[in-house]
């Protein structure tokens, strides 16, 4: 509109100044601009208007001209004026005068939201911008109009009313105020969806594929039966949909509309045609080189004679969007083919019987030119480029995309929702990959005091996920922190009256920088004392020492494929006993030195990803093993007769363990985890038994709180912590479990997802009584918040089936409180 | 009016924060009027002291946007690249804010190539064009560093240690790039089988060229010569070979 005013302005030059001011001027010749006079005005000052003209006195000036154009089309654009109108107010000679004459457009002051809640007031005014200060122009009533009568159409508000008034406010200069009435009567439900003309599929197999029109019901509670237009429009097309998957390749809606009930509902009629149900003839490919037909068939899996299934086809042509997902296009997207072009079309229909022929453009393969990451404001390059398994050099591969997502998700310290940004330059045959990241915190800080056992507590503990400790001496990498070489560094204080503990871990993901190679090594000790039962006095004289240490190297491998790691553990502890009273299996020990040397491998395969916390596909297992050595076979010595601190000197040992997660997707916010596991304990010498050390305890939340004999906490919920195992802890366990997780929201600040599971577990104390099928069983919900800075946190409420041993009566609901990791 | 003194008060007694506190509250009022101009100078500038340096570089270069025949553009422009710079992390984390500088340092350059600060701004566009060489040339590095373990690495460092010669032309990191790209085409040679060898000794000894070529006197000329030696060795032990399958062929067919 502001094309037509501007050229009516225009116009009026011409008009008026002769007609009205009798003044007379040359069409076309050049004058100098003597002055500008603006009236009209309000709020501006004329200088203002002035700049915004753009014009100078004693410039040269055509009448009409394109600087007297863009004059007043600068003007428009400013957004301040409805009305610009220009008249010539003198000519004297070759120098003219001009009189600009417009109208302001008034600014808002208030906005009053009547007929809904003040608060949802407020939040709307927020989602429409309507700022102090802005212009009221015709284009922002109707907009502003527009947008809330849609927010409540789409909530299922059909008769919902929306009216402005705008009031001219008399306290400050051509200002207003605005007045909204919005009466949204009542929500309209659906009462009935009725179709005509379907033989093949019946009114509820037809009403099961709208999947968000549904019809009210008493007890519909995961869908309401709302009329929503877009989402209506949406369940159309799932007609088409369901239709066409079943071989009705010509099924149309012939036409459908809304009827009003009496009682505020509605009813959907819709007539559609089925027409004929259509099978495959033929399936020819045409254009493909890299593949033979016999490879395309493989991929398609569609053969002669099936019925006809649009959708399928399209699937297994273009790919159903998926990153596993199995198709003509991303096979050869896989292999290089960034520019290749994979088309379906029928060419002909015989009966009931169509030829399709699928036109392959395969084009030249892309090799990739250069790999870029932006977004890194804390983690270095190396970190980043050393996971990427996109590279310069290589031939375009989608597959190394999603797997340089998931790559970069593991390390932790970013955002799952890496963007990757593919360049191609046609005529090179290359393209250019840019990841972008986000990074996410990475460390956590835990500073405790309280109260407990009678004494204060304080507690200091530091994890950094994204270390980086060639800068620890550096003054100006601490901002807060030195980080970004992707190291991991916890260390963790913990005091009282009756003891200490210090512990420190550092683990480097690629020792030397050349090879996926991990080292870490952790250190910790930890001192106990007795306390004085009568006076509650510490007696330092009876006291528990234990030192450790650990060393670790991981290795990714590359064969049976590059998802398996190995890794090797060496660990160290020493027990020392000063008159303390330590409970080992059945006896009490007062003096001596327990030591427990051991060495553990563990081969594991993890696939999952792409992120840590909410992993959608893939899967992980594992099988370790852990073992001392068999001293008692070595050294000839008689164990049956010795005291328990001669005993178990050298604890002796072994251990096997195997897990196996898998994660399924239905959408990409609800995944299904389910997991196996099982442990076993074993010993080499029947005359000193089972190892009173490492032993498992099944129960509970499976969170592993210090503790002094190297067990294994086993979570199982629906359970009290460790009680499904016996006071000296089992030697066998087994659990499954199903999980279905729902992702509530997944931002770099924080994870929310929602669960409920299906558990069963048990823990044995020797292999007679092993019997995979006597499991404790149990069931709950429960959720999961993931931030940054505090690690994860969650509960989760959980009915056991089972009782627990010993009792007849079932465990029933038990509250788990979550916290730190759980992977 | 009267948070507008206010804040232009904050501002003259540096107290920025408060002063861009106030400026948001203003804002709207003064749209579209004379004092903005002053406004969103003080904003900007506001920013800068406060180090919030990519919100400064953004305001200072809407600055010259908006008002391009205000006195204080060529300011404007100037702390516009020189609060990218600023912004600019070190070379091994996102180059965004590098490349911003960069553009902004080169347009003020080529618009106001008479400017008292034309010195400083050539010292910086070169300082931060360095960074961006180091960036692209510790990344091919990186490639080269790991490829023992992962072969594919090989092609990926040759690929960026000639993205970086190509787009750097002059680059500080020229020698040391040529020296690393035929020490990748090297060690990628002897780690192909026979098969692939012919094409990946000619681009080896193509590398050694450009390296000798561009720099005679190179640091490393006693190494990549000694390199060159084993792999013409190498290349004579091919032709061998393929001379040899060629007869076997040739008394096939007959």
């Amino acid at each position: 509109t502001t094309a037509q005013v501007k050229k009516d302005s225009l116009s009026v030059v011409k008009k008026d100044t002769i007609s009205t001011n009798k003044l007379s001027y040359e069409k076309g010749k050049e004058y100098i601009l003597g002055g500008v006079s603006v009236t009209g005005l309000q709020k501006f000052s004329e200088e203002t208007v002035r700049v915004f003209t753009g014009l100078r006195y004693g410039q040269p000036i055509k009448l009409p001209g394109d600087k007297l154009t863009s004059a007043i089309k600068k003007l428009y654009e400013s957004k301040q004026f409805s009305d610009v109108d220009v008249y010539l107010a003198k000519v004297d000679g070759n120098t003219v005068y001009l009189q600009f004459d417009v109208q302001e457009l008034p600014q808002l002051n208030q906005v009053k939201i009547n007929g809904i809640k003040r608060s949802k007031a407020k939040e709307l005014i927020k989602e429409t911008d309507l700022k102090l200060g802005v212009m009221v122009t015709d284009n922002l009533l109707v907009t502003t109009k527009n947008y809330f009568a849609k927010k409540y159409t789409d909530k299922g508000f059909l008769k919902t009313k929306v009216s402005i008034d705008v009031k001219k406010d008399t306290s400050d200069i051509n200002s207003v105020n605005m007045s909204v009435f919005i009466d949204k009567g009542k929500r309209i439900k659906i009462k009935d969806i009725i179709f005509t003309g379907n033989k093949a599929l019946s009114g509820r197999q037809l009403r099961k594929a709208m999947k968000n029109t549904k019809e009210k019901f008493f007890g519909r509670f995961w869908k309401t039966s709302k009329y929503i237009e877009e989402d209506y429009q949406e369940d159309l097309e799932s007609i088409v949909d369901k239709y066409s998957r079943l071989g009705y390749r010509d099924a149309r809606i012939l036409s459908e509309n809304i009827t009003w009930n009496d009682d505020n509902t509605i009813n959907i009629n819709i007539d559609l045609e089925e027409g004929r149900q259509y099978r495959f003839a033929e399936i020819l490919f045409v254009g493909n080189k890299e593949y033979t037909d016999e490879q395309l068939h493989q991929i398609l899996r569609i053969d002669k004679g099936d019925i006809y299934n649009g959708a399928v086809l399209k699937e297994r042509v273009k790919g159903d969007g998926t990153p596993t997902s199995f198709d003509i296009s991303t096979t050869y997207q896989d292999n290089g083919f960034l520019f290749s072009q994979v088309n379906a079309v029928e060419t002909k229909v015989e009966n009931d019987s169509i030829t399709v022929e699928i036109r392959i453009r395969e084009d030249e393969k892309a090799r990739i030119k250069k790999v870029t990451v932006s977004g890194n404001d804390k983690t270095n390059d190396h970190v980043l480029f050393r996971e990427l398994r996109v590279k310069p050099g290589s031939l375009f591969s989608r597959k190394e995309i999603i797997r340089s997502i998931r790559e970069v998700g593991q390390l932790g310290f970013f955002d799952q929702n890496v963007v990757p940004d593919v360049n191609p330059n046609y005529q090179n045959k290359t393209t250019d990959i840019n990841f972008n990241v986000v990074e996410k915190g990475g460390s956590q800080i835990e500073l405790q005091g309280g109260y407990g056992g009678g004494s204060f507590i304080g507690t200091l503990g530091l994890s950094f996920n994204n270390f980086s400790i060639r800068n620890i001496f550096k003054k100006e990498a601490y901002k807060p922190l030195p980080m970004g070489d992707g190291q991991k560094l916890s260390l963790r204080l913990q005091s009282s009256r009756t003891y200490n503990t210090y512990s420190f871990s550092f683990t480097e993901p690629w020792l030397g920088g050349r090879k996926p190679r991990s080292l870490s090594f952790s250190i910790y000790s930890s001192n106990q004392y007795q306390l004085n039962p009568q006076t509650f006095d510490v007696d330092k004289s009876r006291s528990l020492g234990i030192i450790g240490a650990s060393l670790g190297l991981g290795e990714r491998l590359k064969w049976p494929d590059d998802y398996f790691q190995l890794s090797q553990t060496i660990s160290y502890q020493s027990f020392k006993l000063n008159n303390y009273g330590f409970r080992v299996g059945a006896d009490v020990l007062n003096n001596g030195t327990l030591n427990n040397l051991s060495y553990s491998a563990t081969l594991a395969r993890n696939s999952a990803g792409p992120s840590l916390i909410f992993p959608t596909y893939g899967s992980e297992f594992s099988f370790g093993v852990k073992a001392t050595l068999p001293y008692s076979l070595l050294n000839n010595k008689d164990y049956s007769g010795l005291a328990p601190a001669e005993k178990y000197k050298w604890l002796e040992y072994y251990k096997l363990n195997a897990k196996g997660k898998w994660y399924t997707s239905f959408t990409d916010k609800l995944v299904l985890m389910s997991n196996a596991e099982m442990g076993y304990l074993g010993f080499y010498n029947d005359e000193l038994g089972q190892s009173p050390f490492e032993r498992y305890f099944v129960g509970g939340d499976g969170i592993a709180v210090f503790q002094l004999d190297g067990r294994e906490v086993v979570g199982l919920r629906g359970y009290q912590n460790n009680r499904l195992s016996s006071i000296e802890g089992g030697t066998i366990y087994n659990k499954f479990q199903l999980e279905l997780r729902y992702s509530i929201t997944d931002s770099p600040s924080a994870s929310i997802y929602t669960l409920g599971f299906l558990e069963a577990g048990n823990s044995y104390d020797n292999f007679k009584d092993f019997n995979p099928f006597k499991v404790k069983r149990s069931a709950g919900l429960g959720i999961r918040i993931f931030m940054p800075a505090f690690g994860l946190l969650g509960i989760d409420f959980a009915h056991g089936f089972d009782p627990l041993p010993g009792q007849s009566e079932k465990s029933g609901w038990q509250t788990h409180f979550i916290i730190g990791r759980q992977f | 009016e009267e948070q507008y003194k206010m804040a232009v008060k904050m501002y003259e007694s540096q107290k920025y924060g408060k002063a861009l506190r106030l400026f948001e509250k203003v804002t709207p009022a003064y749209r579209a009027k004379p004092q903005m101009e002053r406004i969103q100078f003080m904003i900007a500038q506001s920013n800068y002291n406060e180090k919030n340096y990519p919100l400064a570089g953004y305001y200072f270069d809407r600055f010259t946007k908006n008002y391009p025949k205000s006195s204080k553009k060529e300011e404007a422009a100037f702390l516009s690249a020189n609060s990218y710079k600023l912004a600019s992390p070190r070379f091994s984390l996102d180059p965004t804010d590098t490349n911003k500088a960069l553009e902004a340092y080169q347009s003020f350059i080529n618009t106001y190539p008479d400017s008292d600060r034309i010195d400083e701004a050539n010292k910086d566009y070169k300082e931060l064009r360095y960074k961006l060489e180091k960036k692209y040339f510790e990344i091919a590095k990186t490639y080269y560093r790991t490829a023992d373990y992962d072969a594919r690495n090989y092609k990926a460092a040759i690929q960026a240690f000639d993205n970086l010669l190509e787009d750097y032309l002059g680059t500080s990191f020229k020698e040391e790039a040529l020296y690393y790209r035929f020490k990748a085409a090297n060690d990628f040679v002897f780690k192909s089988t026979d098969r692939r060898k012919k094409e990946r000794i000619k681009d080896a000894i193509d590398a050694y060229d450009k390296l000798v070529r561009s720099f005679p006197k190179t640091t490393y000329l006693e190494e990549v010569n000694e390199m060159l030696a084993k792999l013409q060795k190498e290349e004579a032990r091919i032709d061998a070979i393929i001379a040899k399958m060629k007869k076997i062929e040739n008394i096939q067919k007959k």
